[in-house]
């Protein structure tokens, strides 16, 4: 009973059947129209719990071809629905203290000593009561990763508020007689309704919209990747909420061989998991590895060719050929021969070349450019084709 | 390790920098010499001069010293990082290669080392601890430069499972033969922090590369199986883990 939802919920329902008798009842019996509406109130709220059970139970059904993510969106939409209900308790709620504020006659409101106890049992009695279950019920809603059980939750600590608000009326009423005192404190009430309401019909509607975690579970998850060794970066990162689930869709960038990537890719979902335990029961992470994105560039090695044996020439100009080479993620991956041309610039333009590296002892100045062009001269540290990684 | 110097080629590409890097991380740890191997002729001031190998953290340069030609020669039981794969065989074998995976860190600043030594009941296991203690114990030797901050060993065994014993006490499952050695490596790392992870994974090589992720080791410690034919546990974990690895000589000293 105290962990499983279900349970947890009969519970609720059973409690909104007992408040629906004593604050209809005592509401008609002391002639209180804001109890008895309360009372009333309360009806919907059973509907709305006995719609939360059909839904855990629906969201329990396991995923299949048809379903990937099981029926845990269901959720989302019954917090969609609870937001959309708590605007019109909230409506109602403020509608009925504007009317008996400004137009209802109060003075057949009987709160005298004989209805005091019964007024406060119906109010802030139920109140605590709300406050007690309506914790408990978002305890058991986080525990088990329901987030409509926490919404529910939440809207029934909302109806805790306005036990309280109308108890301070009841309360007022009676010390001073003055039996309009509880309308500005629903007023009150109502807002917070609305603000709690929002933010239920906000979250649930951005699950159904496929929000993102939002800034802060994006870092979670972009540290826990970037914290595996061979992890060179997060490229891409996808997530939202499917009920109570986290989903995530991750491109990591890594220089790993295809064999390390299952390695890695259950390291990274270990970490993920233990980083985002505390708010999502369950994370689907979906992993794909890409090499890291960077710069390919073509460059050219002046080439000095004497007896037979190849060296780095000291300077274009003295290069008998050039090395035109196509260079990935810092290494030479193509390479071809072109016998020095006259016209150097023409020749190393025409092989769209962006460098070129020549190897001259005394140099140490930073890179310069080639005489009329955008071509940057580099000097390499040997003369040795092998520095280079070439045969 | 016969001398407190680790050998590095010096290459131009991306992958040869990253080598430099993590060599001149390592010696800052072990408080040792970088000898920079690099081809003939070799402007060393050029080497010195690659800002983006020794920022943000120069290794100090009179640690720095160059030597020339291809295949210099070394001292048995020698530290060699990177890629020597043309080097001849024998001359390889008689020293311990360093391979960092593509790694440009030893491991973070201000954090004890990890290594993790996988064996088993055969010697490669053994040979593996002492590397991996003599390795330790130069880490956490006080060093002039303040480098020592201690260091952490995970000996690591994983074992087929018994179907007749409890799954959730691998300790059970293991052999004889690996206990024994179990208990020579707790002797040998007697004054070294350190602590054993016993296993029943899958197999030995997720075993190994999942928990050196797993323990966010620095480095695994292994040496060459004798009489392995085909499929040496330590070529499928070079060729599949993304933690540096690091093998021990196979011939004695």
């Amino acid at each position: 009973m105290k962990r499983n939802p279900t349970l947890v919920m009969v519970a609720v329902a059973a409690m909104y059947v007992i408040q629906i008798v004593t604050k209809v009842g005592v509401g008609r019996y002391i002639r209180s129209p804001m109890i008895e509406g309360d009372g009333w109130h309360m009806v919907s709220d059973l509907f709305a719990a006995l719609i939360v059970i059909g839904m855990i139970r629906l969201s329990k059904v396991k995923p299949s071809e048809s379903f990937p993510f099981g029926l845990k969106m269901v959720e989302s939409l019954g917090e969609f629905a609870v937001g959309l209900s708590m605007f019109w308790l909230a409506f109602s709620v403020g509608r009925e203290a504007l009317t008996g504020l400004f137009g209802h006659d109060h003075s057949s409101v009987r709160i005298g000593r004989p209805y005091l106890s019964l007024a406060l049992g119906a109010t802030a009695g139920n109140a605590a009561f709300s406050w007690a279950v309506g914790r408990w019920q978002t305890s058991v809603g986080k525990s088990s990763g329901h987030v409509s059980m926490i919404a529910d939750g939440q809207e029934t600590i909302s109806d805790a508020r306005i036990g309280v608000a109308t108890a301070l009326g009841v309360v007022g009423e009676y010390l001073f007689h003055a039996p309009w005192l509880e309308y500005p404190f629903a007023l009150g009430v109502a807002i917070l309704i609305v603000k709690t309401g929002g933010e239920i019909f906000l979250r649930g509607l951005g699950s159904l919209m496929k929000r993102s975690l939002g800034a802060e579970f994006n870092a979670k998850i972009r540290e826990a990747a970037v914290s595996v060794r061979g992890v060179v970066g997060v490229e891409d990162l996808r997530t939202f909420r499917s009920g109570g689930d986290a989903v995530c869709n991750i491109k990591i960038a890594s220089r790993a061989p295809n064999c390390a990537h299952i390695d890695l890719k259950n390291e990274i979902t270990n970490r993920v998991h233990e980083r985002l335990k505390g708010d999502f029961p369950k994370t689907w992470l979906f992993v794909r590895f890409v090499l890291p994105e960077t710069p390919r560039r073509r460059v050219a090695v002046a080439i000095r060719e004497e007896g037979g044996r190849l060296s780095v020439a000291a300077s274009h100009l003295v290069a008998t050929r050039f090395l035109i080479c196509d260079v990935e993620d810092g290494e030479i991956v193509r390479r071809k021969d072109a016998p020095a041309a006259p016209d150097i610039l023409k020749l190393l333009r025409e092989k769209r070349v962006t460098a070129l590296y020549a190897h001259d002892r005394s140099a140490l100045e930073p890179p310069k450019l080639l005489l009329g062009s955008d071509i940057e001269i580099r000097n390499l540290a040997s003369a040795d084709l092998s520095a280079l990684g070439l045969p | 390790m016969s001398e407190r110097t680790v050998y590095v080629r010096f290459r131009e590409s991306r992958s040869g920098q990253s080598e430099l890097r993590y060599a001149a991380s390592l010696c800052r740890r072990l408080d040792a010499d970088l000898m920079v191997i690099a081809p003939e002729p070799c402007s060393s001031m050029r080497v010195l001069g690659l800002a983006d190998v020794w920022s943000p953290d120069p290794l100090r340069r009179e640690l720095i010293r160059f030597a020339s030609g291809t295949t210099p020669h070394l001292p048995t039981g020698s530290l060699l990082v990177g890629d020597f794969g043309d080097w001849p065989k024998n001359e390889l074998l008689r020293h311990h290669r360093l391979y960092p995976r593509d790694q440009e860190e030893f491991c973070p600043p201000k954090t004890p080392p990890k290594l993790l030594v996988p064996f088993g009941k055969g010697g490669s296991g053994e040979r593996a601890g002492a590397l991996a203690v003599s390795l330790s114990r130069a880490m956490s030797d006080p060093a002039p430069s303040g480098a020592g901050h201690g260091s952490e060993i995970v000996f690591y065994h994983t074992t087929w499972r018994n179907p007749a014993l409890p799954p959730a006490l691998p300790r059970l499952h293991m052999h004889p033969g690996s206990a024994a050695t179990q208990a020579r490596l707790d002797e040998l790392a007697r004054d070294i922090n350190h602590r054993s992870r016993i296993e029943t994974a899958s197999d030995v090589v997720s075993g190994i590369v999942g928990s050196a992720l797993a323990e966010n080791a620095d480095l695994i410690v292994m040496a060459r199986g004798v009489g392995t034919c085909l499929g040496s546990y330590m070529d499928r974990v070079l060729a599949r883990t993304t933690v540096p690895v690091i093998v021990a000589l196979e011939v004695s000293p």
